[in-house]
């Protein structure tokens, strides 16, 4: 037990973010019998909730903000974590070691864990036809959009875009995805991958245009036209614009902390320079010793991992937090599964006869694989997550990763590209 | 209490087995086993409840077992 010091004083916990990093970490500390005070500060009102639902059953409809918290609060009460909710942190005085909220007060802390996490990119254009995805609400207003029977316009081909593409298309609504990238997710995952899986749209009906430069959204009565750079207008009733997300920092500038695309840490989750302040989640920029690189990973599975190293190091075991990325996506009732990176060179993809349904491509140095990607084989993924924690190395994954694609009949992609 | 799966939304991210594996485990085959079919032991219910609220796919609801229901 590391958490109180003296009789005098209780210690203190200050998390700033009630999101899933904030919300696992306190539910950590209290797990490994932190004593000390915790204290949740979110800037939204009630309870926390989970954030994939939001592009996925909340946007088909049938999920209510309740079915998708994060935690109740019998279980705040009863883990004694204390939730101060409709409420931001503005600054950080890292001298008093004492965070200042937006309703003027100030909180005093001894270990203090930033989870503020990340906020969609802004396009310079504004409409009030635009909308982004990032809170329950937010979610909510698309929704109702979407029952109102809306042309839909989509921009940024990532899988937030092609999630809520695919939500809209199972209600039947037209659709145009626009993505500037010659072909989408190809950062990422490489072209080929991206040209299969921006088939999927194609597949189910959308308009997808990628190459292609938004130059501006001019409002049009009830409705907006989104102007492309060769000089397209595109209608739409709705434009929901997915072009990523940068890291909830602000409120920290001048505060000491070493800020470059987020809170930059070490290995341990520890701010550089900070002693006792942590980052968790989309917000952290940390010493990844797995790739030994800093790295920014807005996936939820490194939220949930990530908290609990950072609630060990508050215990009082500090450890190196390696972490291999995993995010999954729904879209046109394709499970897309993605582990690991894809950035060793052209990708072996073996693909089923038709569609992507079994689809399952991996990426790796000499014969390694260091990052996987499957859809509609969660097994697969599941045996190759276990099997990665329990310390295989890149050539074992690889043979059990062939080992299943043999059951799967090989075609290289590229003759027939899109 | 108790725990159920609902196995048409479970997909095995095994986030489950990470915060409670004396409850929960990915099998060889990468599928969900429950080694606790019944009642979950009073020790194990905090982590229990974890990871029913950490289920990426909110697959894993606590139920009152039947004792207590009745």
């Amino acid at each position: 037990m590391t958490g109180s010091t003296g009789a005098d004083r209780r210690m203190r916990t200050v998390i700033v973010g009630g999101s899933l990093g904030g919300v696992r970490t306190a539910a950590n500390l209290r797990e490994a019998g932190y004593a000390g005070a915790v204290v949740l500060v979110e800037a939204e009102a009630g309870l926390p909730y989970d954030r994939p639902p939001l592009s996925k059953d909340v946007l088909a409809g049938g999920r209510t903000r309740q079915d998708i918290a994060l935690t109740s609060s019998e279980d705040l009460t009863e883990f004694d974590i204390g939730l101060v909710g409709g409420v931001g942190a503005t600054g950080l005085d890292l001298a008093e070691r004492a965070v200042e909220l937006s309703d003027g007060s100030i909180l005093g802390f001894d270990h203090l864990v930033i989870a503020t996490g990340a906020a969609p990119r802004r396009l310079p254009h504004d409409s009030a036809h635009v909308a982004y995805l990032r809170t329950f609400d937010d979610a909510e207003r698309i929704r109702a959009s979407f029952e109102a029977g809306c042309r839909l316009v989509v921009i940024g081909g990532g899988f937030i875009g092609a999630e809520v593409a695919a939500a809209a298309r199972a209600r039947g609504l037209p659709v145009t995805v626009l993505e500037a990238a010659p072909v989408p997710l190809a950062r990422v995952l490489g072209t080929d991958i991206g040209r299969l899986l921006g088939g999927v749209h194609v597949e189910h009906g959308v308009d997808l245009r990628c190459g292609v430069q938004v130059v501006g959204i001019e409002d049009d009565g009830d409705a907006a036209v989104v102007h492309l750079a060769d000089g397209t207008a595109v209608p739409a009733d709705l434009v929901v614009v997915g072009v990523g997300a940068t890291p909830n920092v602000e409120w920290l500038a001048g505060s000491g902390l070493t800020l470059d695309d987020g809170v930059v840490c070490d290995e341990t989750c520890q701010a550089v320079g900070a002693p006792g302040v942590y980052a968790v989640g989309d917000v952290a920029r940390w010493w990844n010793p797995r790739y030994a690189a800093l790295m920014r990973v807005e996936h939820w599975t490194n939220a949930v991992e990530q908290a609990q190293a950072v609630a060990d190091a508050i215990t009082g075991t500090p450890r190196p937090y390696g972490h291999v990325p995993y995010v999954w996506s729904k879209q046109y009732g394709h499970m897309i599964q993605v582990m690991g990176r894809f950035d060793g060179g052209a990708p072996e993809i073996r693909t089923p006869a038709d569609g992507v349904r079994g689809l399952c491509a991996w990426s790796g140095p000499s014969g390694s694989v260091e990052g996987l990607l499957t859809v509609d084989q969660p097994r697969l993924m599941a045996k190759a997550r276990r099997a990665l924690a329990a310390g295989a190395s890149g050539i074992e994954l690889a043979q059990l990763v062939t080992a299943h694609a043999a059951t799967v009949p090989p075609s290289r992609i590229g003759a027939g590209r899109v | 209490m108790r725990v159920t799966v609902n196995w048409d939304t479970c997909v095995g991210h095994g986030v489950c087995e990470g915060t409670a594996p004396e409850v929960f485990e990915i099998n060889d085959d990468g599928e969900l086993e429950l080694l606790i079919d019944g009642e979950i032991p009073e020790r194990l219910l905090p982590k229990v409840r974890k990871a029913a609220f950490a289920c990426p796919e909110h697959a894993l609801r606590m139920e009152k077992g039947e004792a207590e229901a009745s």
